[in-house]
């Protein structure tokens, strides 16, 4: 090989590169850019919401008919679609959540930010805990807990295979969906902004090395363009399909009956 | 007679779509196996068989998530 | 006797390799038979898709046991 790296490129990408300094060196570590961007969507997210529907109107003006359609998206498709007319009191949080995980997710392809929050395990891990919470107490407010356990771990089976079964339901109802929650979105988003890096640093090193790997940068580049465009549709699947899911586990506590 | 019929009467339905349904197949069957592959190393290391309890957890395990299978998503 | 062929590393790893052929094989002939049984007649998709996930689970649980076996007998 006699492609020599630059040694100032941080070449290749790894983990490391997800570990971000402090903003302010020398103070707290844990105010880096990703608590930064965390409490920007936050902000963004209500004071978006707040001025937008500050004077509503019948006729809705251009900022407030953004808001009611992403509200009115999140409640008709996802809320009542999927739980039922019963579901109308859990759009609010859905619309929340989806906003908040498109929010957070974006800052991952947008320049100059160009880090999600959610390519660290505890901001996924954390809403997944919530989700969890969430239909968990509904589905026990709803049939008493004793009821709700016998619903969601004793499957239509003979007796004497029960036992068999039930760490089979519990694992798979209690343990796997938050966790797979989780980690559809930690791994997308960190695979996502890998791949990136991949192909964006490797055109940097191609172009400091030998003159025939030169050209090839630009190829490295379009590759980047294109997967960030396919970044961008990964986003927003993913920022769905965690509501969706969340929608889906609300409707399987609610509807318990065998 | 009438009955009352409650909305919170309808069973749970599985996930719509196929995609719903491949993922509560898939999960059935990881943790099946995981589970018993689990119980079965803890047997293995309570009463030192030497590594056969987790294969006998494991297949036992699949054969209850492959069970299970049938009868949510099955006919 | 000095052994006339070895092979170092993992054969657990070439053991998976080749207990993954067979459930791959078999879960494309299942979705395939599927997709092929809906375009002769449509309406007959939501008779025959409980059949798609207990094949799906019974050939699966083969390829999953794979998976764990190959750690669990490890080296």
């Amino acid at each position: 090989m006699s492609t020599s790296l630059a040694s100032e490129i941080p070449w290749p990408p790894s983990v490391d590169d997800f570990f971000l300094p402090p903003i302010v060196e020398g103070t707290n570590p844990w105010f880096t850019k990703v608590t930064l961007l965390v409490w920007i969507a936050v902000a963004a997210l209500i004071i978006f919401f707040l001025v937008t529907y500050r004077e509503p109107k019948i006729v809705p003006t251009k900022r407030q008919w953004i808001a009611e359609s992403i509200y009115g998206f999140v409640r008709n498709n996802v809320a009542k679609d999927l739980i039922g007319h019963d579901g109308i009191r859990f759009a609010p949080y859905l619309t929340t959540l989806f906003c908040f995980v498109l929010l957070t997710n974006l800052f991952g392809i947008v320049p100059g930010i160009q880090m999600s929050p959610n390519s660290h395990i505890a901001f996924p891990a954390i809403l997944a805990i919530i989700s969890w919470v969430l239909f968990n107490v509904v589905g026990i407010r709803q049939h008493g807990f004793a009821k709700y356990m016998k619903n969601s771990l004793i499957p239509p089976a003979p007796w004497f295979i029960l036992p068999l079964l039930i760490p089979i339901e519990f694992v798979s109802t209690f343990v796997f969906r938050p966790f797979t929650l989780a980690v559809r979105l930690f791994a997308n988003m960190f695979a996502g902004h890998m791949i990136l890096l991949v192909f964006t640093l490797g055109g940097f090193v191609m172009l400091n090395s030998n003159a025939w790997l030169a050209p090839v940068s630009v190829v490295s580049w379009l590759m980047a363009i294109a997967l960030t465009f396919l970044e961008a549709m990964v986003i927003v699947l993913q920022a769905y399909v965690f509501t969706v899911l969340t929608a889906s586990y609300i409707q399987g506590a609610l509807a318990e009956e065998h | 007679m009438v009955r009352r019929v409650m909305a919170g009467d309808q069973s749970p339905q599985p996930p719509a779509g196929g995609a719903g349904q491949g993922w509560v197949a898939i999960s059935y069957l990881i943790a099946g196996i995981a589970v018993w592959g689990f119980i079965g190393w803890l047997v293995d290391q309570r009463f030192d068989l030497g590594g056969v309890p987790i294969g006998i957890g494991a297949v036992v395990g699949a054969a209850g998530g492959i069970y299970l299978i049938v009868r949510r998503l099955g006919v | 006797m000095l052994p006339l062929a070895e092979i170092t590393g993992s054969t657990a790893a070439i053991g998976y390799g080749l207990a993954a052929i067979g459930p791959g094989i078999g879960v494309g002939l299942i979705f395939a038979s599927y997709v092929q049984a809906t375009a002769r007649q449509p309406e007959s998709s939501r008779l025959t898709q409980p059949f798609v996930w207990i094949g799906f689970a019974v050939v699966e649980a083969l390829a999953l046991l794979g998976i764990a076996f190959g750690f669990i007998w490890a080296g």
